[in-house]
């Protein structure tokens, strides 16, 4: 059973009543502070238990690739070695092993297992933006260097490519038309 | 043909501060717009199919924090006054920007300094536009993590109004009236939080919980010593 009690953010005492899912602020009951708890269902489901795995009783029992003394429950939906209850890590219908998991969060693989991402198109139009000349040579090596890279999850923005490119290139042949017209003159 | 993005934006855009406000302000005087770099990480929530998703940035590198709609536990928001002391602190430049207008006897100064009350002005009127300022938690079994987009209590209101349908679809409903006694049924069984632990770090099950209203956990006393 969950048995943690939703706390007031400023004087940490547990809540209990009087201020749970009112449409209004209501104040703590210890400290005066106004609140709002919206509690929903959740917060009163038990915590679930961990399965263990079950040991090999008889010989010949497919067993864990992890855990040679335990009885194999599924194979890696990804690498395909056989998993005991213990190791074998659900997510979004798959069962993965924790090494798979780790890789494929890793290189990015699993779909909704990211927590990062560098902003490489972002980068790379800064760099196209800032005339400073030799910007506008990194801002074409990064956009073609990292044409391919997955942008943003929330916002990815597909004409990145082709607007790095026109403003590099305009800087580059900018700056060097000015330095040989410098040079000439 | 443009692909359908999975998540949408949801109102408000916070900072994750390293630095206080009132320096920052400060050191609008001194370094001007630069200040605005010392601001943090840029705070956002985007609303999914299956998930909340928290996504944090400092423009070139972005990480998210997805809480999935089946484990959100709660929204905590409690009412701060910035904004009421921010309201008076603009307030305090108008009125002292424009005395010194109406002190002034030449009309270009006049003129500048009524633009910078005006500046001042509009400010405090965004400002108290935007409505009462407060601190938003979103609460999940493993951790209370803050909510810096969500920053007014409008837009607090706003969002939650806005997520609960999908909460509701993934968990149920819970009706107001059967929380107190729901808890109180917990309580018994409770060994839990620390207090005096910030929000957003996992909190170990070390000490009881002191609920409010409900006398403090006394220490069980120390086993005698053994007489030799």
């Amino acid at each position: 059973m969950n048995t943690l009690l939703v706390q007031c953010p400023k004087c940490r005492i547990g809540l209990l009543d009087g201020v749970f899912n009112r449409q209004e602020l209501a104040p703590c009951p210890n400290c005066d502070e106004p609140l709002q708890v919206e509690l929903f269902p959740a917060y009163f489901r038990p915590v679930g238990v961990g399965a263990k795995g079950e040991l090999v009783l008889t010989e010949g029992e497919s067993t864990c690739f992890y855990h040679p003394q335990k009885k194999a429950a599924v194979p890696c939906d990804s690498c395909g070695r056989f998993l005991c209850s213990l190791c074998d890590c659900q997510f979004k219908g798959l069962h993965l092993c924790p090494t798979c998991l780790e890789t494929g969060q890793k290189k990015k693989r699993i779909q909704g297992m990211e927590g990062e991402r560098t902003l490489y198109h972002r980068q790379a139009l800064m760099m196209a933006i800032v005339p400073l000349y030799i910007t506008g040579f990194a801002a074409i090596y990064m956009a073609l260097r990292y044409r391919r890279e997955p942008g943003s999850i929330v916002q990815p923005i597909r004409w990145w490519f082709p607007l790095t490119m026109i403003f590099a290139s305009l800087q580059v042949l900018g700056f060097t038309a000015l330095i040989v017209m410098a040079f000439l003159h | 043909m443009a692909t359908k993005r999975p998540y949408k934006r949801l109102p408000g855009t916070g900072y994750r501060r390293t630095v206080p406000t009132w320096l920052i302000f400060l050191a609008f005087f001194g370094i001007g717009i630069f200040a605005l770099l010392l601001r943090g990480r840029r705070v956002q929530l985007w609303e999914g199919e299956e998930e909340l998703m928290l996504v944090e940035s400092n423009g070139y590198v972005e990480s998210y924090k997805r809480f999935n709609y089946s484990n959100i536990q709660g929204f905590i928001i409690r009412k701060t006054n910035g904004a009421k002391i921010a309201t008076y602190i603009l307030i305090a430049f108008v009125v002292c920007f424009a005395a010194l207008a109406i002190a002034v006897s030449d009309v270009g100064g006049r003129i500048a300094l009524i633009v910078i009350a005006s500046v001042f002005f509009l400010l405090a009127l965004v400002n108290g536009l935007l409505g009462q300022s407060c601190e938003t938690f979103v609460r999940t079994a493993v951790q209370t993590d803050d909510l810096p987009s969500l920053d007014r209590l409008p837009r607090a209101r706003k969002v939650i109004n806005r997520l609960r349908p999908r909460i509701a679809a993934a968990q149920g409903q819970l009706a107001a009236e059967e929380i107190p006694a729901r808890i109180r049924d917990l309580l018994p069984k409770a060994a839990p939080p620390v207090m005096n632990v910030p929000a957003g770090q996992i909190q170990p099950a070390t000490e009881p919980v002191v609920a409010a209203g409900q006398p403090a956990p006394q220490p069980e006393p120390a086993p005698a010593p053994p007489v030799i």
